[in-house]
């Protein structure tokens, strides 16, 4: 089949060097074999216009004034054949992908019903800056995804969003059939945002294509003169909130206060940073409050910046002093600080039990979610007679994915990467003595530890001295107290063949997760939180000897039992996944297709929907 | 022979391997806690005491890094750091 023709819209005015630089790119990168480059002039001033009358395959509308950024496009899409989609693209861009074009085209035509697609964008210096773009009613500032993030290849599949900017949109004809061009009851900013809240009412989605990579200079013609810049934003920014300010907020269909943490390196943060996320993306609205602090067994204050927009808006939104629904995610010591009239208490622990205290505490609530069946057991084992009811965690598969970039160890050793605290329920000594003992120094295989340290007095270089590892034994490589930008941890992921989660128990195992979504083959003990995501199509699990009294400085695990993982399985499934490369790639590649299926936040986000929906 | 026959078997063999490396094991501690210190040292790491121990803390961060590191420019350095296949 014939593709559908596009018109490339370049909207300039002035700064014929950055005109020049995309248009050469832009030759030099597509096939204009179905597309036609219509560049227009919004009344320069300098050289442009006499220089584009020199290049012969384009085609220029010429604007006597500068018609500014909206009338200035619209003037070429009306110039566009009336059968071809439309492509605008600021002269500030710059392409270095053969094909580029031709992706989005075959993104925008992949479904009648998606209607703009948008691309990622990434600066010179190669850091990311879009990935779509999210506004919320609180602050009406579009905000860009994933913006200013080291890019490491996230956000690679085609998505659905709310928004793009419009530095690269290619736009489907039947979307401007029916909406027409940019609204000009905007000059410039957030035309962009409202084209594709329209497109949306008119029945069309707006993706991004991550497939399509483009460098953006961002040397927008008013970002360069900020007086000009405040007044235009803020007028644009004035008639926005008048047209979608009801809109934007009617897309919440339930109100929740989320009290937990997330300001720290812990599970329960990183977790509920992506909890809140997946709430507000399925139309929760979430107020954020600190549970812990003072008179709590965690009396630490949270710093108030979470170095993420959204967050931060969410939590600065106030719940009230008596929410409807509230829920408390943390340990269930904290639960009766839920100040909700329908009280939830959340948690997770990594033993077969839960404490006394926890256990009262959850008695006092009117339900309780936990992310697996293992801890519901441990629950009912317990004595709780309310509600639990099983809410899984789930994993973002923009920044885990196989595609994600890692840095390959040169030599081409087969890499084994063990990721954790340093202490007694992840047994870290087994797995270096065992890894030590299973091979040989000459063999091409190594074993990279990642070792968090948080408790002063252990001297992890002293105890993994004190192991007396065997010099001809398999090497050992650290990390130790590294601590990884989370949206870079797939790229460490991605770097090494295996990963290797030989604990006593786990809550849920959010890294291991992580790394199975990024396609590594996996051994993992048998036992635990984690059994609700891997099984041995998907994984190596790691058979037990039995259950042993959980003996750990955690006060919480007292009286309970956890696995006890068997070394010489370990050093079996060890020396199998390194001679069998093939099939434990394979593996990997199954589990990250069922992360992707079955395990993403937005499942996770949408069990809560189910829940409070259930609730109300 | 039945399949559960033969997997007894197979339980028995096992259980009498476990055994053998356990006395094994025992018998070898009692050997080495009767060497000298430098000797014991010299064996824990292959028998040779001038082979580098197979792991390097030399780039060991004592407290957690604030200043949170790139995965890119690490990975590189920890690659370069390796410990060799065979001593240099």
């Amino acid at each position: 089949m014939t593709p559908r023709r596009a018109a490339i819209v370049v909207l300039c005015w002035n700064r014929w060097e950055l005109t020049c630089h995309c248009l050469e790119t832009l030759k030099a990168h597509t096939d204009l074999a179905h597309a036609e480059v219509l560049v227009v002039d919004n009344g320069s001033t300098d050289e442009t216009a006499a220089r584009l009358r020199e290049i012969r395959w384009i085609r220029v509308v010429t604007s006597g004034t500068n018609l500014g950024y909206v009338r200035g496009n619209n003037a070429g899409i009306a110039a566009a054949p009336p059968d071809a989609d439309v492509v605008l693209l600021n002269n500030d861009v710059e392409i270095h992908e053969d094909g580029w074009l031709d992706t989005l085209r075959a993104a925008a035509h992949a479904a009648p019903d998606i209607g703009i697609v948008g691309c990622r964008l990434v600066l010179p210096d190669g850091r990311l800056l879009h990935a779509g773009t999210y506004m919320l009613p609180d602050t009406f500032w579009g905000q860009q995804i994933g913006a200013l993030e080291t890019d490491v290849n996230q956000y690679a599949r085609t998505r659905d969003v709310e928004g793009i900017v419009f530095a690269c949109a290619y736009m489907k004809r039947e979307v401007l059939a029916k909406i027409g061009g940019l609204s000009e009851k905007f000059r410039s900013y957030f035309e962009d945002t409202d084209f594709c809240l329209r497109a949306k009412e008119a029945g069309f989605r707006t993706v991004v294509c991550g497939a399509v990579t483009l460098v953006h200079h961002e040397h927008g013609s008013t970002s360069d003169q900020p007086k000009t810049f405040e007044a235009l934003f803020q007028e644009s920014r004035k008639t926005f909130r008048g047209l979608w300010g009801k809109k934007l907020e009617a897309r919440y269909r339930h109100d929740v206060t989320w009290q937990s943490i997330l300001n720290f390196p812990t599970g329960y943060a990183m977790s509920c940073r992506e909890i809140l996320r997946a709430c507000d993306a399925e139309g929760v609205r979430v107020s954020y409050e600190y549970v812990y602090g003072s008179w709590t067994p965690f009396p630490v204050r949270e710093e108030e910046n979470a170095h993420d927009y959204l967050l931060n808006v969410l939590s600065a939104r106030r719940g009230g002093r008596r929410p409807r629904v509230s829920v408390v995610y943390g340990q269930g010591d904290v639960f009766l600080r839920n100040k909700g009239r329908h009280r939830i208490g959340y948690t997770m622990l990594e033993v077969d039990g839960f404490p006394a205290e926890w256990v009262r505490q959850a008695k006092e609530m009117d339900e309780i979610w936990v992310p697996s069946g293992f801890n519901r057991d441990g629950f009912l084992a317990s004595g709780l007679k309310k509600p639990v009811h099983v809410m899984p965690l789930g994993v973002d598969v923009d920044h885990f994915h196989p595609g994600i970039r890692g840095v390959r160890n040169p030599a081409g050793d087969f890499v084994f990467l063990a990721n954790f605290e340093w202490g007694e329920r992840k047994r870290a000594e087994m797995i270096l003595k065992v890894f030590n003992q299973t091979f040989r120094r000459k063999e091409p295989v190594v074993l990279v530890c990642k070792v968090i340290n948080v408790n002063k007095p252990t001297n992890v270089r002293a105890q993994i001295e004190a192991l007396d590892l065997s010099a001809n034994g398999g090497r050992i490589a650290f990390l130790h107290n590294k601590e990884f930008p989370y949206h870079q941890l797939g790229a460490l992921y991605r770097s090494v063949d295996c990963y290797v989660s030989a604990g006593r128990g786990e809550g849920w195992d959010m890294p291991l997760m992580e790394a199975m979504a990024c396609g590594l083959p996996s051994i993992a003990t048998d036992w635990g939180a984690h059994t609700e995501f891997v099984h041995e199509g998907i994984s190596y699990p790691l058979r037990i000897r039995g259950l042993l009294p959980a003996d750990a400085r955690a006060p919480y695990y007292k009286g309970f039992r956890w696995a006890d993982p068997d070394p010489e399985h370990l050093a079996h499934l060890f020396r199998h996944v390194a001679e069998h490369r093939e099939e434990a790639a394979a593996k990997g590649g199954r589990a990250a297709a069922e992360m992707a299926a079955r395990w993403t936040w937005e499942h996770a986000g949408n069990r809560i929907v189910e829940r409070l929906q259930a609730i109300a | 022979m039945s399949g559960e026959a033969e997997l007894e078997r197979l339980r028995k063999e096992a259980a009498e391997l476990r055994a053998l490396v356990r006395e094994l094991s025992a018998q070898s501690a009692a050997a080495i806690a009767a060497l000298p210190l430098d000797a014991a040292l010299a064996l824990a790491r292959g028998g040779d005491a001038s082979l580098d121990p197979p792991f390097r803390l030399e780039h060991w961060q004592e407290t957690i890094e604030m200043t949170r590191a790139d995965v890119t420019a690490e990975m590189a350095l920890l690659w370069k750091r390796l410990p060799p296949r065979e001593n240099a």
